[in-house]
């Protein structure tokens, strides 16, 4: 099996009980750079895939909370090279396949030549790039396509038909579907032209379609149940790690409501 | 051709915004140009007394440009901007917008080392919109 199918499978076993799969965010480091191992462990019990977030200096698509994680997380010298490296050395991994989330300029500067193996040998299945536009990846995805790893296209509620049929088509993992248009962290209500639009993505997507930007509660989740596969957690699972609560309670609550 | 960036106060890394001289290949706000980052791919802070050349990218066009070789880019600090503004100002009665001004200090360097030669400056905006900061800088002092 490829990497990139691992996600899609994890993502439809977890909805296989009707609930939306948990796709949790971290920003890598954040708070501490030494809790990274055991954070990604504690979000392990709970989530069915995890995105690693590699902090930016200027990562455009992120609200407050992201910025904000992401500026602790380079102040103590968090980088791509360090993230895989961290990786890479970890005698045991969580069970639930890995995601990057990165801007393209981290991954241009540690190189797409060997960027792809570097990550899978870091057991990465994946990567999320919300800079790159789909007309400008070409390069990164035949990079990644080589070691068997997903690139996840995004598509939000303005993407026009034809476009949302090339997306869904050249996505790996899943398709991320964007809950609005604007920046991650702010809450989302979830009318019915939302849910909607998700039936919409769903309806030509052949891999699992999950919901991102402003999931915080369960009623939301409750409310995408039968319309997704899965849903994103971001801002609100970092907001928990910031507190230092504990983010698999938190991630069953949101599950369970 | 000849480009002038900003020098701002020198060459140490965030007091300047030298893209093309001091910058790598990479992607920033969506341009594939030249961008002050550091090895990890993390932009860089800029500094520079005009706001318009404030910024750690460039046009892409102008990393065309230079890796075309069609124009040579060096650079003015922000102290040579200034005299070169204040010159135009006495001169010709004309304000150039402090980005602007980089251009008349390159041009005013050249001039030296080319006597007699013609030079088309590109006066690419109006100083008013700086007073602000020529108050702060040029005027400082002045009543």
């Amino acid at each position: 099996m490829q990497p990139h199918e691992t996600i899609s499978r994890a993502i439809r076993a977890a909805a296989s009980d009707g609930r939306p799969a948990l796709v949790a965010f971290m920003t890598a480091g954040f708070p501490r750079k030494e809790d990274f191992a055991g954070q990604l462990a504690a979000i392990g019990e709970a989530a069915d895939v995890i995105e690693i977030g590699v902090p930016f200096s200027d990562p455009m698509a992120d609200g407050m909370t992201i910025q904000r994680s992401s500026q602790v997380a380079l102040r103590q010298g968090v980088s791509l090279r360090w993230i895989l490296d961290t990786l890479a050395a970890l005698p045991a991994r969580p069970h639930a396949p890995l995601l990057l989330m990165s801007y393209l300029n981290p991954l241009l500067a540690y190189g797409l030549d060997r960027l792809p193996a570097a990550a899978r040998a870091a057991g990465i299945a994946g990567f999320i790039v919300p800079d790159l536009p789909f007309e400008e990846s070409d390069e990164l995805r035949a990079a990644l396509e080589g070691e068997g790893l997903a690139l996840v296209q995004m598509v939000t509620p303005v993407t026009p038909a034809a476009r949302l049929a090339v997306l869904c088509e050249a996505a790996r993992g899943f398709v991320y579907a964007v809950t609005m248009t604007g920046t991650t962290g702010k809450s989302v209500s979830v009318p019915e032209d939302v849910l909607g639009y998700m039936d919409r993505v769903r309806a030509v997507s052949p891999v699992p379609v999950c919901a991102g930007f402003g999931i915080r509660s369960a009623g939301q989740v409750r409310r995408m149940t039968g319309h997704v596969d899965g849903v994103v957690v971001g801002s609100a699972l970092v907001e928990v790690l910031e507190r230092g609560d504990n983010p698999a309670a938190f991630l069953r609550e949101l599950r369970a409501g | 051709m000849l480009g002038v960036e900003a020098g701002g106060r020198g060459p140490g890394l965030g007091d300047n915004s030298a893209t093309l001289t001091y910058g790598r290949p990479g992607v920033l706000q969506g341009s594939y140009t030249m961008i002050l980052q550091d090895e990890n791919g993390q932009v860089q802070e800029t500094h520079s007394v005009s706001a318009g050349l404030d910024y750690s990218g460039v046009g892409p066009e102008h990393a065309l440009l230079m890796a075309t070789g069609r124009v040579t880019y060096e650079q003015a600090t922000d102290d040579e901007a200034l005299d070169a503004l204040a010159e135009c100002c006495h001169a010709e009665g004309i304000l150039p917008a402090i980005e602007t001004a980089h251009a008349f200090a390159g041009a005013r360097r050249w001039a030296r080392d080319n006597p007699g030669k013609r030079i088309l400056i590109g006066l690419s905006g109006r100083g008013d919109k700086d007073m602000p900061t020529l108050q702060k800088t040029l005027l400082k002092g002045m009543p």
